[in-house]
């Protein structure tokens, strides 16, 4: 079930904190942590079946996202990215159902080409015509059941080969998918707080999504992007951060037959975590009270 | 299928160094830094699906076994946590079977109680008699399709809490018998939990003759070339990925829900990590053979 709090966070003009997560205890994590949202991204979510945003398919969409909604029992919303949305509208309307019944509360669906080239990560973007996509989004919109699932419609004509950094068309995409329903855009590419400030204002009145970081050239503070009136941050280097951390520990394994020295605090600070995470105290109590009855 | 290469390793008396895995990503990690073997520990599966390990089954395990042998195409060999074998003689054969047919290639089976208790996780553990034991092992080796498919015997019989088995608790002695006792019925390595000094480990490996030895490693421990030398062959990480993972990411978000900035961690790791482990190179090379770059 998609769950309201998300559409209400939009209304209220609450800032949309949504981390990248992949399985259940990243997912905890970011719960324990305080984030009210969590996102499953294409990037993130291919290098996890290990073969990369174009070659993922609903199915692995579905099961990733339900994991992670699993992991924190269903009480976060979680935004999925469904890229292209998996074919033509027969294939999106599928799609969304799908993502639906997996406990999904929005996904982003954008105007690249499908099947999805792999050449998208060099910089070399395609996008399909205008009106198929604003056939794509009519269609996502007439499958979802609830109102609480959000369509947000992502657009990538801005620096695709074929939009060659023509801005307007980019604007005409974001409210030819307004027309069929979308409930938040998603336009990429920008390449500074100049195009952020100039597709705030070409597209006024819905919330509008961002790849958020305070590095790059439209990185800044969740404070700066709420006064350009960025409502929606997908932060999506969780995965990065997390193979960067395994990469140092085992190399320095690899290199010298241990691993790097860590405090004992860090160690207890893990178990400390872990525990909190796995629910132990939870699990214990009831232990002590039936098989290590008093211990 | 199981993969000949541990057991190889372990006849020419190679050291078999084993990191933990859990998913594609970590996989393929492990392989691009050089490692030559996989671990796959109940613990971290258990934090991983959030669930803990004495609530994961046998089917969570053989899932994430697969996902793991296949991320390599299964050219590393894969050591499991089989915990407790899930069962009595009759569930430890089938867990053997669905495990083998995983892709995996080694499993250790322990002597805790079955069910798993959770306060294991407090160092309050329990393990079944002896005997008890023996046949769970005597089982598992009749189940094996496969030679090359290895059952290490594991014991908590070190440090198990006093209770009607071991109404004095664990110790060196007990531990030494239920190896003698895996031994007996043909397991093809022994591993002793909860020893840390070297000291404990040189006596392990002076009690227990003729068979490789299994060590678990992780932050503050002995380093391999300490294993090494007190005669333990195979080297597992049953904790440090993920906790190298939670721990980063932890670090990375607390700025952003503090002060609304977020930096991503320094690392030595490459910059196109994802891509060279999703093998992104090849397929530019594809595409640009056919639909173009």
């Amino acid at each position: 079930m998609a769950r309201p709090e998300l559409r209400k966070m939009l209304e209220n003009g609450e800032m949309v904190l949504a981390p990248a997560v992949w399985d259940a205890v990243t997912a905890r994590l970011m719960r324990h942590m305080g984030f009210k949202v969590l996102y499953t991204p294409g990037s993130g979510t291919g290098v996890i079946i290990g073969e990369g945003e174009p070659l993922l398919t609903i199915t692995d969409k579905a099961i990733v996202a339900e994991r992670v909604s699993e992991g924190v029992d269903d009480e976060l919303p979680v935004i999925v990215d469904i890229e292209c949305g998996y074919g033509n509208p027969v294939h999106i309307q599928s799609a969304i159902r799908t993502l639906e019944d997996a406990g999904v509360t929005a996904i982003h669906i954008e105007d690249q080409l499908y099947p999805q080239r792999v050449s998208y990560f060099r910089g070399v973007e395609h996008v399909i015509p205008i009106d198929e996509y604003q056939q794509r989004i009519e269609y996502a919109v007439k499958a979802r059941r609830s109102k609480d699932f959000l369509i947000i419609a992502r657009n990538d004509v801005y620096h695709s080969v074929e939009g060659g950094g023509d801005r307007q068309q980019a604007v005409q995409r974001a409210e030819a998918a307004l027309e069929a329903g979308a409930d938040a855009i998603f336009i990429t590419g920008m390449k500074g707080p100049e195009d952020m400030e100039f597709f705030r204002r070409a597209v006024p009145d819905v919330p509008q999504a961002m790849v958020a970081g305070t590095k790059g050239p439209t990185g800044m503070s969740v404070e700066a992007y709420k006064s350009m009136g960025y409502q929606i941050l997908l932060y999506i280097f969780t995965l990065h951060a997390s193979l960067g951390a395994i990469y140092d520990t085992y190399k320095s394994v690899k290199e010298t037959g241990y691993l790097p020295s860590s405090s004992t605090d860090t160690q207890q600070n893990f178990m400390s975590l872990a525990s909190t995470l796995l629910d132990f105290e939870e699990k214990w109590a009831v232990e002590a009270a039936t098989t290590e009855s008093g211990r | 299928m199981a993969n000949p290469k541990l057991r190889q390793t372990l006849q020419r008396g190679e050291m078999a160094v084993a990191p933990g895995t859990y998913d594609v990503p970590t996989a393929r990690l492990m392989q691009y830094l050089g490692f030559e073997n996989l671990y796959v520990g109940g613990f971290q599966t258990g934090t991983v699906l959030g669930t803990t390990e004495p609530l994961t089954t046998v089917t969570q395990m053989a899932d994430i076994g697969k996902t793991v042998a296949r991320a390599c195409r299964e050219d590393l060999p894969v050591i499991l946590d089989a915990g407790a074998g899930f069962g009595d003689p009759v569930h430890v054969m089938h867990t053997v079977r669905v495990l083998e047919a995983s892709g995996v290639t080694a499993i250790h089976i322990e002597d805790q109680t079955y069910p798993k208790r959770v306060s294991y996780h407090k160092g309050l553990e329990h393990v079944v008699p002896i005997d008890v034991y023996q046949q769970r092992l005597e089982y598992a080796l009749k189940a094996r399709k496969s030679e090359d498919f290895l059952i290490i015997g594991r014991n908590d019989g070190f440090r198990a809490a006093p209770d009607a088995v071991l109404p004095g608790g664990g110790g060196r002695e007990e531990a030494v018998k239920r190896a003698h006792a895996a031994i007996e019925v043909g397991v093809d390595a022994i591993m002793i939990i909860g020893v840390s000094e070297r000291e404990d480990f040189q006596y392990f490996r002076s009690q227990i003759k003729d068979i490789p030895m299994v060590a678990l490693a992780g932050f503050g421990s002995l380093g391999v070339p300490d294993f090494k030398d007190v005669g333990h062959q195979v080297v597992i990480y049953p904790a440090s990925t993920v906790q190298s993972s939670l721990m980063a990411i932890q670090a990375m978000y607390e700025p952003l829900l503090q002060s609304g900035e977020i930096f991503t961690p320094p690392t030595e790791a490459p910059g196109d990590l994802g891509h060279i482990l999703s093998g992104m190179a090849d397929k530019w090379e594809v595409e640009e053979a056919t639909t173009g770059g």
